[in-house]
């Protein structure tokens, strides 16, 4: 469900790729010290995305320093220092993952379920921090995440239903970004249509999988025919990545603007292409001339 | 705004003449000049400047030969859901639409689906904007947002800065049609005259 809002990595100049993966670093130490070790193995595409959005609204400092790390133990990299403006994103990974564990403690029957029941007694700690500082997130992920199991187990037939819990924690994620109303406004509209393309993305990704062990997915419930519903499925991405681009085109940024428009304009509409999987299957290549 | 028949009191039916007589009746009543003291006269200010945009606006719409789909569409109920809209009240006016599901007409539809969008549920706003089209393909307020949403169905995305670099090939055909269209057009003109 997480890394689907990520860079196109082909068109980036060089040194806005040193700036993301200098937030990427810095976001992947600050989880550790802020909320524990575990916490740095979850790090995902997504909230880099979502702290440099943040960042692009609140820029206070931003130290950049070289330094080692467990992955890369040799060569220094770029890591942004400051803790302040890591933060927010930080929390919303360490929510959003919290409740992804307890999501799978849910499917899952007893005995298999034992490893995320333990690992969630590792995050419980960590979560409950979180959530003390960010308690409008925290509510509405478990709000929708309750919401999001009852649509499941209802195998509801609605697409756009089963993508709205989704969508709605990331509106949520992302309207906390800013203090002004108006920006407040296209913040949310911008998150809840990131959070339906998550969705439906997960599901295009799924689809045979979930054929196979007659796991819920939408869009096989409203065709039996799978490459139908990959059609369908992409025609709805299309829509929901259309209407983020007018609300992303809508907010006050100027800062890191090269960065997020080469994710929002590139880098989510060939998804299909990071997909590892159907890049074997097709041998395509990542760039098209 | 509120609508501007009420604020010059005359039934939207009303021919331009008797929407002009209310106007000038109006304008008389309230006419700063003829007020006696100085409170009196911002009221009248408020109120005039109240009526000349009526007024404007009625023109303007009659004009443009849109009326019919702004205000006095065919019942009032649309009319109301419509403000609701406008102002952000999506619930009340989602409500509104629930209760005349019987209705489905093309306006219905049109309503549903622009509900639907500003929620974000790009499938089913889809559909109900395809209705509506197919209702009534004669409207362009109905085309339009049909278009829009068919375009971003085909992968267009606003304010997209790589959006003329990737499909070089195709943009230039597309202009050469056009040109091929215009002089077409234009040679068929020249005939007539």
């Amino acid at each position: 469900m997480f890394g689907y809002i990520r860079p196109f990595k082909p068109h980036m100049r060089h040194y806005e790729y040193e700036i993301y993966n200098s937030f990427y670093c810095g976001l992947c130490k600050n989880l550790g010290k802020k909320y524990g070790q575990i916490f740095r193995l979850t790090l995902s595409y997504d909230f880099t995305f979502l702290c440099l959005l943040y960042n692009a609204y609140h820029s206070k400092c931003n130290t950049v320093r070289r330094k080692r790390c467990i992955v890369h133990p040799i060569k220094k990299k770029n890591c942004l220092c400051c803790t302040d403006n890591l933060d927010y994103a930080s929390a919303a990974a360490v929510i959003s993952v919290y409740h992804k564990i307890c999501d799978e403690i849910l499917d899952k029957s007893f005995i298999p379920s034992m490893f995320f029941r333990f690992v969630r007694h590792i995050m419980k700690k960590s979560y409950i921090k979180a959530a003390a500082e960010y308690p409008e997130i925290a509510s509405e992920t478990e709000y929708y995440m309750k919401v999001q199991a009852d649509i499941e187990k209802d195998k509801c037939k609605s697409v756009d239903r089963a993508c709205d819990p989704t969508a709605r924690i990331m509106s949520a994620i992302a309207e906390n970004i800013s203090d002004n109303e108006a920006d407040r406004k296209n913040l949310a509209g911008f998150g809840y249509h990131l959070g339906r393309f998550i969705y439906l993305a997960d599901a295009y990704d799924d689809i045979q999988k979930d054929k196979k062990h007659e796991n819920y997915n939408p869009l096989l419930l409203n065709f039996q025919n799978i490459s139908d519903a990959k059609e369908f499925a992409m025609q709805n991405i299309n829509m929901s990545l259309g209407q983020a681009a007018e609300y992303y085109s809508k907010l006050n940024i100027t800062k890191f603007r090269d960065i997020l428009d080469n994710v929002v304009y590139l880098g989510l509409p060939k998804f299909r292409l990071m997909n590892k999987k159907e890049l074997r299957q097709n041998k395509k290549k990542i760039i098209e001339i | 705004m509120k609508d501007p028949y009420i604020i010059l009191g005359v039934s939207p039916n009303a021919t331009d003449e008797e929407v002009k007589a209310a106007y000038r009746k109006l304008s008389q009543q309230y006419h700063p000049d003829r007020q006696q003291d100085s409170v009196m006269e911002d009221i009248a200010n408020e109120k005039m400047s109240e009526i000349n945009a009526a007024y404007d606006k009625i023109m303007d719409m009659r004009r443009n030969g849109n009326s019919q789909n702004m205000y006095t569409s065919s019942n009032n109920l649309y009319s109301e859901i419509r403000s609701k809209i406008e102002h952000g009240n999506y619930t009340a006016a989602d409500e509104m639409l629930e209760r005349n599901r019987n209705d489905g007409n093309a306006e219905w539809n049109f309503l549903k689906g622009t509900i639907c969008l500003s929620r974000g549920w790009m499938n089913d706003a889809y559909s109900y904007f395809e209705k509506a089209v197919r209702l009534e393909p004669s409207n362009r307020e109905y085309q339009m947002a049909f278009s829009q949403l068919n375009n971003r169905r085909n992968g267009q995305m606003q304010g997209n800065p790589y959006a003329n670099s990737n499909n070089n090939s195709a943009n230039t055909l597309n202009t050469l049609c056009n040109i091929c269209q215009c002089l077409i057009c234009a040679d068929c003109l020249c005939d007539c005259i």
